[in-house]
């Protein structure tokens, strides 16, 4: 059949408009929402900011494919940063060729000797306490004036997720420190199997704010608070999943396990708890305070089938799946019965944008 | 009326041959048929299938023998008392001792004057011909004697007779731009030879003929004939010798020029009209009488006036010719019907009778079609004197028929040596590895912000305001500065036809309009100028939100670029020696995209509404002076504003405000006949205004922490800029011009009260060789410093360093050109520029006072390369030109640091570009194009930020890897169809016919981890016309 020219010049001038602004070829890369190979989604920190010589507890969403079970472990460390410079990110130096010598020279232990030991803060384990003290931390603290202290510093923790299961981490780690009766050479072949297995391992970061609120005194305006506070997580408080496809209704909450069919379409919405979106009083670089609210926004993560967006936002953003007072819907189209695995996840992030994070996790699981 | 069968065309011996019999046998009666009409058809037939051999050639030797005796030629004194001269052509023929045997008088300027050169060139003994070549008896030699009569004081009592104007005879000194054209007063059709005609030998013969500055031809030299061997070369070039021309102008000047013209044979039928009520014979014409039979001659479709165009009644045998404006009349033609004949070369010749009646005057109009293809034509090659090492000039009507540039001339220049191809063609000027800030683009010598529109498509003037494009890669004299890259300078209008013309053109992008026309004086209708208004719109964002469907695209992120842009000159010459215009121009881009998520949600820069607005305006005055051939002033004022203005998402406002005055002086004084001086000012005075207004920046960690808070800032700067500079150059013009050597020196100053000032000194030299004596090769080269003053961003006190310094460029070139023939030549040059005072950007300097301390003159560079032109002008209805551009560019950011392939290095830079008349008012266009690919960072793995829930690559080494190389085939075919009044012209302008995934970025997945390219435009083909009256 010929096409029309009508028909014609409209097919032609949609793939030169498609292609200008993509070029054809976008959606050929995988979305951030889809996971097919393991990776780090977020790192969580409670709570979310502290105080000099307080501490926080970490743990990182660590999501994989679906029917991918290997076992990974995560390695921990934090960093002061300062200026611009990120720190000690991934860790894969201390165990390997570093500038300064390999592991084990004599030099890095009379370094190590003289370093605080609280600068270096180190673990193998699913979670991470991070405390604010050492004397790198404290020094520079003394460094800032009373306002900085409101902004405080900034730490880095990064971690490595490395493919060993717990126990042989731990027993890695074991010989490195400890060495291996009878062979000598154990710690230094332990250490460099251990900086290959960071360096090809999967690398995370986030930054913890060391802070004073107390140090200042914020002008008084109109604001729900009127004092300022230390910044906290969100709270997740579940998924709703709607009947109507525009979500325009009361919906259901989704439980931890959701059975799901072929080709099914779920409309879900985000719920957050009552006063997750914090009100909180801000002083500005020229001392000017401010009221503000926190924007949190969501990002979908999922090993089956295709979100609709990557990202939620709140309904007062606009967007045309609003509905008045509520969070953004988002959908999840499940594939074909030959693509639908028995069982799958669902992964929901929550973030506020000043370092505040929380995630859910739901199973889908097949029909049968 | 009945058909003459002169002849059948050869192509068609057959089917000739039929028509012939056929059209004869139904008008037996009134048929005036001549013998070889019909013997052609028999002939034909005869030799269907089998190419005729051809006779003994009769070949045109290249040099006359030298005179060894050359009689006093006499004046003949009636004519020498009546003050008659002219020049006498005559054909001889000698025999192997140099004795004239036989000698023909080929042109006659009357009065016995061409008696009395044929007596005396009869006596001329010559020194022996060559003895190579044919039989010597078959030797032809054309004998030049010209005539000057007596002036005020007696001149010598004798003719001036001089040699044959040989191949040896140097080339008529060109001039600088020819402002009107050679125009063929009287023309000579050759005589087909006769074997020729029997055979069914069809052809051409390319001629090159020097005309005086009086329009006297002064050489004919046969430079091609095809076929060879059939005497169609000895036809033309005696018809050559009995052609008139009018005199060529530059300016006001009459010069002397050369051009190349060419006599096709072609054997056709031709229509001749009977007459049949003739006025009775031997009725006279009142030569004193009233003018009963005018009109015009002009081109069919343009209406172009065709001047120094006979118009013949042929049953009277009277002829007139037209003048500048395509006018003839007659007088005292008597009543009845006549017919009337235009004959042109180039165009099809134009029978039609017409009806006199008595007491009444007859205007009419005659629009004659030209011919599509073998058929005469002549081009005119304005040889421009070469004052630059590597100006590239290029006419419009050469290129705007070029595929890939949508009918925009200017677009060409994306096409020649040393022009990098721009990332998506978004007419970026890369000029010798340079980046796009380096070079710029001007409009009559006045910098302009920017060329194309957004997107590239476009350039900012409509092709009918054009009159030029000159481009300059480097190397140029020190008339121009403040650049270490190339320079584009489009020339503007300058020559008006002389009735009003307009067009109309439209394509998938945008439509245009334009009107041009003469300014006439009141009362006498002398006309004293000219004019031209044009205005073009796209409409891409009206079409292409209305066609797509939403589900196809987010219409939200789709960025819709809008154009506008209006023209307008104004040209008059109040006298002789003096010109004013006033060119006014606006140019206006926009474009909006509105996002909300574009895969990094935290990035407010990317989220809201992106919008871009760039309008400028200029009105150029200018005045040109002139003071006989001594001296020559240009003198031209601007003023103008920029308007820009960025919205970035959520992210920042950015408002810049520019108001411009420019002055620009430029004088040439003529010393003597070897040594020319220019000079001049060149001066700017700036106002700006700037506001960058970011509504959410982190103040306090400078984007290290992206959940950092987020405050308002707003940057604002007001000031005054300063830039005057002088220049001079001296141009000499050694041995007879055949050493010519430009030094100049160009001083500026960089002014901003309070922030900067710096003073740049920049010696130039370029020089130009011509070797040989035909002056077909020329050795050329130039050496040279050049400053370019940093970046306002760079250099302005709320965002750069008020303490750097401009940067610095050493430059040098070596090349030759060479005329291989008249109409393919070769442009070979090899080029070196040194870089140094770059200015970079140090990432890793700290940012706590600004970027004050972070832009730094650290930077350094090298690029070299050679660049190749190979042009074909137009010939065999073919042009084109391939350039090839090797080259390499790389730079460091410090001098300790090794170096890197700059962004834009691309080693191979290939273009080929031919366009080929076809008949039926066809013509194809095809460009292909080769680049090597731009050098891109690897990214070599990624960490996760979790606070920004994106991916933070981690580069390997900078630009270490490069983008495959991009190649692609556009296709142009044009159409024209004529009408009486008006052309209609309807083209397809296809792009990467071959749809060639070329890519041009790469792009990642979110964590890096999976790649694919950004690609050009696909197979894009663009549908326009072009009707224009």
């Amino acid at each position: 059949m010929i096409l029309s020219f009508g028909k014609a010049l409209r097919v032609l001038l949609c793939g030169l408009a498609f292609c200008m602004i993509c070029g054809c070829n976008l959606l050929a890369l995988t979305p951030t929402s889809l996971v097919v190979r393991p990776r780090v989604a977020g790192i969580r920190a409670v709570p979310a900011e502290i105080g000099l010589g307080e501490s926080t507890t970490m743990d990182a969403l660590f999501v994989q494919p679906a029917g991918d079970h290997s076992e990974w472990s995560p390695l921990w460390f934090s960093c002061v940063q300062a200026g611009g410079a990120t720190g000690c990110l991934g860790g894969a130096s201390l165990f390997t060729d570093s500038p300064g010598g390999s592991p084990g020279d004599d030099d890095d232990s009379a370094a190590l000797a003289d370093t605080d030991p609280r600068d270096f803060q180190f673990v193998a384990a699913p979670t991470f306490t991070y405390t604010a003290h050492g004397t790198v931390i404290e020094e520079l603290w003394a460094e800032l004036s009373a306002e900085e202290r409101v902004e405080g510093l900034v730490v880095l923790v990064s971690v490595n997720y490395v493919p060993r299961s717990a126990e042989q981490l731990e027993q890695l780690l074991i010989t490195i420190f400890f060495g291996q009766e009878g062979d000598p050479g154990a710690a230094d072949a332990a250490a460099e199997e251990l900086g290959e297995l960071v360096r090809g391992g999967i690398n995370a970061a986030r930054r913890i704010v060391v802070s004073d609120k107390s140090a200042d005194e914020p002008a008084a305006i109109d604001c729900p608070v009127q004092v300022l506070q230390p910044n906290g997580n969100p709270h997740l408080d579940g998924l709703l999943v709607h009947a109507a496809e525009d979500g325009n209704d009361q919906g259901l909450r989704l439980g931890p396990v959701t059975f799901v069919g072929p080709e099914d379409v779920l409309v879900l919405r985000p719920i957050l708890r009552d006063g997750a979106i914090e009100d909180y009083v801000y002083i500005t670089t020229t001392g000017e305070t401010q009221c503000r609210r926190e924007s949190p926004y969501f990002a979908w993560l999922t090993n089956v089938g295709r979100m609709e967006r990557d990202y939620s936002f709140l309904a007062d953003e606009g967007d045309l799946d609003e509905v008045a007072g509520r969070l953004k819907i988002n959908r999840l189209s499940l594939p074909k019965a030959d693509l639908l695995p028995p069982e799958s996840d669902l992964w929901l992030v929550a973030r506020d944008r000043r370092g505040g994070i929380d995630w859910q996790h739901f199973d889908l699981v097949r029909e049968q | 009326m009945l058909l003459e069968p002169r002849s059948s065309r050869v192509r068609r011996p057959l089917l000739g041959a039929l028509v012939a019999l056929l059209l004869l046998g139904a008008v037996p009666a009134q048929a005036e048929v001549e013998d070889e009409g019909e013997n052609e058809g028999e002939v034909e037939v005869e030799n269907e299938g089998e190419a005729p051999s051809p006779p003994p050639s009769i070949p045109i030797p290249a040099d006359l023998p030298q005179a060894l005796d050359t009689p006093p030629v006499p004046y003949p004194p009636a004519a020498r008392e009546a003050g008659l001269g002219g020049r006498a052509v005559i054909e001889l023929q000698l025999d192997s001792n140099g004795v004239v045997i036989a000698a023909e008088l080929l042109d006659d300027p009357g009065h016995g004057l061409g008696t009395a050169a044929l007596a005396a060139a009869r006596e001329v003994v010559f020194d022996s011909p060559p003895a190579e070549g044919p039989a010597q008896e078959l030797r032809r030699y054309f004998y030049r004697v010209e005539f000057v009569p007596p002036q005020p004081s007696p001149p010598p009592d004798s003719a001036a007779a001089d040699d044959d104007a040989g191949d040896d005879e140097p080339a008529p000194e060109m001039a600088d731009e020819l402002t009107v054209l050679p125009q063929l007063t009287r023309e000579q059709q050759p005589d087909y030879p006769e074997a020729a005609r029997q055979a069914g030998v069809q052809g051409e013969v390319l001629l090159e003929l020097d005309l005086l500055d009086t329009g006297v031809l002064s050489a004919v030299r046969m430079l091609r004939a095809e076929p060879s061997g059939w005497g169609l070369e000895l036809a033309a070039v005696r018809a050559a010798w009995k052609m008139r021309f009018s005199p060529a102008y530059a300016g006001e000047v009459p010069v002397p020029v050369r051009i190349t013209y060419t006599y096709g044979f072609t054997l056709e039928e031709v229509v001749v009209e009977t007459i049949a009520d003739s006025p009775e014979e031997g009725e006279a014409i009142d030569l004193d009488g009233p003018v009963n039979f005018s009109g015009f001659v002009r081109e069919r479709g343009s209406r172009h006036a065709l001047s120094g165009v006979d118009v013949l009644i042929a049953d009277l045998e009277h002829t007139t010719s037209t003048d500048d404006r395509g006018y003839f009349e007659f007088r005292g033609i008597p009543a009845g019907l006549h017919r009337a004949i235009v004959a042109v070369p180039g165009y099809h010749n134009f029978e039609t009778q017409e009806e006199i009646q008595t007491g009444e005057a007859t205007d009419v109009i005659y629009f004659l079609k030209e011919r599509p293809r073998g058929v005469p034509e002549t081009i005119v090659r304005t040889q421009r004197e070469k004052k630059e090492v590597a100006r590239r000039t290029i006419t419009i009507e050469t290129i705007e028929r070029v595929p890939g540039t949508f009918g925009d001339p200017v677009r060409i220049v994306q096409n020649l040596p040393g022009v990098a191809r721009s990332p998506f063609d978004f007419g970026l000027l890369l000029v010798r590895g340079s980046g796009p800030e380096d070079s710029a683009a001007h409009i009559d010598g006045i910098r302009i912000p920017q060329l194309f529109h957004f997107g590239g498509f476009r350039s900012i003037v409509t092709p009918i305001l054009l009159d030029s494009v000159d481009f300059y890669p480097g190397g140029y004299g020190s008339r121009f500065g403040r650049l270490t890259g190339g320079i584009l300078d489009v020339r503007s209008k300058t020559r008006y036809e002389d009735e009003l013309h307009g067009l109309v053109q439209a394509d998938l992008l945008d439509a245009s309009a334009a009107i041009t026309g003469p300014i006439r004086r009141k009362g006498d209708k002398k006309r004293i100028g000219g004019f031209v208004v044009a205005a073009r719109r796209s409409y891409l964002d009206l079409v292409l939100p209305a066609i797509i469907p939403a589900d196809t695209v987010d219409l939200g992120r789709i960025v819709f670029p809008q154009w506008t842009d209006i023209q307008g000159k104004i040209t008059l010459h109040p006298s002789r020696d003096h010109d004013l215009s006033l060119l006014a121009f606006y140019s206006q881009d926009r474009a909006m995209s509105r996002s909300e998520d574009p895969g990094s949600a935290e990035n407010d820069s990317t989220q809201g509404e992106f919008s871009f607005r760039n309008d400028f305006w200029r009105t150029n005055l200018s005045w040109t002076a002139r003071k006989d051939k001594i001296l020559r002033n240009d003198l031209t004022l601007s003023v103008g504003q920029d308007i820009q203005r960025f919205g970035l998402g959520q992210f920042a406002t950015i408002d810049a405000l520019a108001f411009w005055f420019l002055l620009r002086d430029e004088a040439e004084l003529y010393l003597a006949d070897w040594i020319e001086l220019a000079f001049g000012t060149d001066i700017i005075l700036g106002k700006y205004d700037f506001e960058f207004l970011f509504n959410s920046l982190d103040l306090r960690t400078l984007g290290s922490d992206p959940n950092a808070e987020r405050e308002e800032l707003l940057l604002a700067d007001s000031n005054i800029g300063f830039a005057p500079a002088l220049f001079v150059e001296g141009r000499f013009k050694l041995a007879d011009q055949r050493i010519r050597i430009t030094p100049g020196l160009r001083v500026d100053q960089y002014l901003v009260p309070g922030q900067f000032n710096f003073v740049t000194l920049d010696p130039r030299l370029s020089f130009r060789l011509t070797p040989d004596l035909k002056r077909r090769v020329d050795i050329k080269g130039s050496a040279g410093v050049y400053h370019q003053n940093p970046q306002g961003y760079e250099v302005l006190d709320a965002t750069g360093n008020t303490s750097l310094d401009p940067e610095e460029s050493y430059q040098f070139s070596l090349g030759t050109e060479i005329q291989l023939t008249d109409f393919l030549s070769v442009d070979l040059q090899g080029f070196y520029k040194r870089l140094v005072d770059l200015i970079v950007f140090d990432q890793s300097a700290a940012l706590d006072d600004g970027f004050g301390s972070a832009w730094v003159n650290s930077g350094e560079g090298h690029i070299y390369g050679m660049e190749l032109f190979l042009r074909w002008e137009t010939h065999l209805s073919l042009e084109g030109w391939v350039a090839l551009t090797l080259q390499r560019s790389m730079r460091r950011d410090r001098p300790e640091w090794d170096f890197y392939w700059y962004d834009f290095d691309q080693p191979v830079i290939l273009d080929i570009v031919a366009s080929y008349r076809l008949p039926f008012g066809f013509r194809i266009g095809v460009r292909w194009r080769y680049t090597s690919g731009n050098p891109e960072t690897p990214i070599i793995a990624s960490i996760y930020d979790s606070d920004a829930d994106h991916y933070t690559p981690l580069q390997g080494e900078y630009n270490s890897e490069r983008l495959p190389a991009f190649h692609a085939l556009d296709i142009r075919i044009d159409k024209d169809f004529n009408f009486r009044r008006w052309k209609l012209t309807v083209y397809l302008d296809m792009l990467n016919v071959y749809n060639r995934k070329n890519p041009e970025s790469r792009i990642y997945n979110f964590d890096y981890t999976e790649q694919t390219f950004l690609y050009s435009l696909p197979i894009l083909p663009n549908l326009g016309f072009k009707a224009q009256f």
